[in-house]
C-alpha cells in the first residue's frame, strides 16, 4: 500500500471528499453533516453507502490500534456515511427536524475506539 | 406467553391497569411537578435516602482511578475511588478543613491534595497530611478523614447513598430487576456516545418522556416511528409491563412490517442495530425480553428514583435525570456496546449511535414546552393513559416515598 497517499489503493476515487468529509470524532461529523446541504449529503451518501461492505472489508484486516493513516481516513469517511444516513433515510433534511436546539445539546467527547500508527516515526525506528 | 400480545397493542381493555390495580387511576396533581417545596420534600424522602447511580465500574479500572459527581439537589459533589487495596468507595468531595473541593472531572492519584492550604489525604480517604499541623488546637488527625459515603456495586453499576444508616440494602432497593437483569452482559460493554442537556423542566417530567410508547408516533415522526409503530401497534403501546417495587420495567416492540434502510441493513450485516429486527432475535441475551415477546425490540428498566437502564441484544443505555431545582434538570445519556472487534463493528455502531443520538434530541423537544404549559397554572390535572402507566407509577412511588407511606417495600422499620 502507497503509505503517502490520502486513502488506500483501490479508493483513490473517494479522495474527492477526504479535504472536507473526513472528521476524527461524533462532535465534528455531526457538526460537518449539519452545515451541509441536502443534495452535498445525499451525493456523499451515494457515492460512500454502496462502497461500505468493501470499506469494511478493507480495513477489517488492519488491527484497529494500529491503522496506517489512509486507513484512518478510510475508517472516517465510513464513519461520516453512518452520521449522514440518517439524515437522507429518515428527515430528509441536514439535522433532525422537531428536535431540541442544536446549541441545547451537548454531544460529550469520548476517546476513539481506533489509533493511528505514526508511520514515520515507525519507519525512523527501523533504520 | 401468559397473555395475549395483540389484545395488548390493539384492544380497548386497560390491561396494564388490571394487571397492577392497585395503582389509581384518576387525575394526578400538577404540583409534584412544578413546586420547589415540593423538591425540597423529594430531597429528604428520597434523595438523602435512596441508593443512586454514581457510574460504572470500567470508568475507573485500575487503583486510584477516581472521577467526581456532581449531586445538585443534594449541594455536594462525590469522589468516587478505587483505592489501592482495589476496593471502590465514595468521599463527599470536600476538604476537612475549610470545606474546599479537592477534585474535578476524573483521573488518577495516590493522594488527594487540597488546593487551599495543601492537606492531604489518600485514596482510602485517611488524612496523611496536615501542613503547618503544630499551629492548630487539639487537632484530632484521625477525625479528619474524608467523610465517607455509603457505597455499593450491583453489576458493574456504583451506587452511593447520603443516608449514615441506609434503610435499604441496595438489593432490596432493586427488587427483583436486580435477578432480572443478573446476567445481562453489562460488564463486555462500554460507552459508546454520551450525551446531555440541562433543560427547563421536572425531573420527573422529563424522565416520563423516555418511559412511555405514547409520544413515539407523534414526537419521533421523523425518525424511528416507522420502526416502533405500523399497523400490529399503531401507539406504539408496550407489550408487557412490570412493576418492581418502586421500579418498573416495560417492553417495546418493534414493527414486523418495517422496511429497514441501507445503512441498517449493513449495520445489521457487519453488527448490530438499533432497528435490527428479526435478525437480533436470533442471537440469545440473558436478562432481556422477560415475557418473551415475538417482536421484541428493547426493554425500558426504570430504576428508581431517577433512572432508566435500557436493555437489547447486543447493546444498552442508560438516561439519567438530575434535579437541579424543582424545574431545572441535568438529563445524562449514555450508549453502551461491546468494543468493536474490527472496522466493520466499529462502523456498523455508528448508524445506532447517529439515529439514537438524533431521537433523543426529538425526545427532550418537547419537555420545556410541557413544563412551560404547567407552570402556567391552567392546567391542574394530569390524565395518564394505561399505556403511561409507568408515569403514573413514578408519580405514585414519589408521592407515597414524599407522605412516608410507601406500600410494598420490603423496608424493614
Ligand atoms: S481548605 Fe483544604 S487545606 Fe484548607
Ligand atoms: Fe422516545
Amino acid at each position: 500500500m502507497a503509505t503517502d497517499s490520502i486513502l488506500p489503493s483501490g479508493f483513490e476515487d473517494l479522495s474527492k471528499y477526504a479535504s472536507e468529509w473526513i472528521h476524527a470524532t461524533e462532535i465534528d461529523r455531526n457538526r460537518f453533516r449539519v452545515s451541509c446541504t441536502l443534495p452535498e449529503l445525499q451525493d456523499f451518501y451515494d457515492t460512500m453507502m454502496p462502497r461500505l461492505e468493501s470499506i469494511a472489508n478493507y480495513l477489517n484486516d488492519y488491527p484497529l490500534d494500529a491503522l496506517p493513516r489512509a486507513c484512518a481516513n478510510l475508517l472516517e469517511l465510513a464513519l461520516m456515511t453512518m452520521e449522514v444516513a440518517p439524515a437522507i433515510e429518515y428527515y430528509n433534511n441536514p439535522d433532525v427536524p422537531n428536535a431540541v436546539e442544536y446549541e441545547k445539546f451537548r454531544i460529550y467527547p469520548l476517546r476513539n475506539n481506533y489509533s493511528v500508527v505514526d508511520e514515520q516515526s515507525a519507519a525512523a525506528d527501523n533504520s | 406467553m401468559s397473555f395475549d400480545t395483540d389484545k395488548r397493542l390493539f384492544g380497548e381493555a386497560r390491561l396494564n391497569h388490571e394487571q397492577f390495580p392497585h395503582l389509581p387511576t384518576g387525575p394526578v396533581s400538577t404540583v409534584p411537578y412544578t413546586s420547589e417545596d415540593y423538591l425540597a420534600r423529594e430531597r429528604d424522602a428520597i434523595f438523602k435516602r435512596m441508593w443512586l447511580l454514581a457510574g460504572r465500574t470500567e470508568k475507573i479500572p485500575k487503583k486510584g482511578d477516581f472521577f467526581v459527581k456532581v449531586i445538585e439537589v443534594l449541594n455536594t459533589s462525590i469522589i468516587v475511588v478505587r483505592g489501592q487495596d482495589d476496593r471502590v468507595r465514595a468521599f463527599y468531595n470536600v476538604c476537612r478543613h475549610r470545606g474546599t473541593n479537592i477534585a474535578t472531572g476524573s483521573g488518577n492519584c495516590k493522594f488527594f491534595t487540597c488546593n487551599f492550604h495543601g492537606w492531604v489525604y489518600d485514596t482510602a480517604g485517611r488524612n496523611r497530611h496536615i501542613a503547618d499541623e503544630s499551629q492548630f488546637f487539639d487537632l484530632d488527625k484521625s477525625k479528619l478523614n474524608l467523610h465517607e459515603v455509603n457505597c455499593d456495586i450491583w453489576n458493574g453499576f456504583i451506587f452511593v447513598n447520603f443516608d449514615e444508616d441506609p434503610r435499604e440494602t441496595l438489593l432490596e432497593q432493586l427488587a427483583e430487576l436486580a435477578p432480572q437483569l443478573n446476567d445481562f452482559p453489562f460488564e463486555e460493554m462500554q460507552v459508546a456516545g454520551h450525551w446531555g442537556a440541562t433543560l427547563t423542566a421536572n425531573w420527573k417530567l422529563f424522565l416520563d418522556a423516555f418511559q412511555e410508547g405514547y409520544h413515539v408516533a407523534t414526537v419521533h415522526s421523523g425518525t424511528i416511528n416507522e420502526y416502533y409503530t405500523g399497523e400490529r401497534n399503531p401507539y406504539c403501546r408496550p407489550s408487557s409491563v412490570r412493576l418492581y417495587d418502586r421500579n418498573r420495567g416495560l417492553t417495546i416492540p418493534f414493527n414486523p412490517k418495517f422496511q429497514i434502510h441501507a445503512s441498517e441493513a449493513f449495520a445489521i450485516k457487519t453488527g448490530v442495530s438499533l432497528s435490527q429486527g428479526e435478525e437480533g432475535l436470533k442471537k440469545e441475551v440473558p436478562g432481556i425480553n422477560p415475557e418473551g415477546d415475538e417482536y421484541y425490540s428493547f426493554d425500558i428498566n426504570a430504576i428508581f428514583p431517577n433512572w432508566l437502564l435500557d436493555t437489547s441484544i447486543g447493546f444498552f443505555f442508560i438516561h439519567e435525570f438530575w434535579p437541579i431545582d424543582a424545574t431545572t434538570t441535568r438529563w445524562e445519556a449514555t450508549m453502551y456496546f461491546p468494543p468493536p472487534v474490527n472496522a466493520g463493528a466499529l462502523i456498523s455502531q455508528n448508524q445506532s449511535i447517529a439515529l439514537l443520538r438524533d431521537a433523543f434530541r426529538e425526545d427532550i423537544a418537547t419537555s420545556e414546552g410541557s413544563q412551560a404549559g404547567l407552570m402556567s397554572g391552567s392546567l391542574k390535572e394530569i390524565n395518564f393513559a394505561d399505556s403511561e402507566i409507568t408515569c403514573r407509577h413514578l408519580y405514585e412511588a414519589v408521592d407515597q416515598m414524599v407522605n412516608g407511606n410507601w406500600h410494598g417495600t420490603r423496608v424493614s422499620s
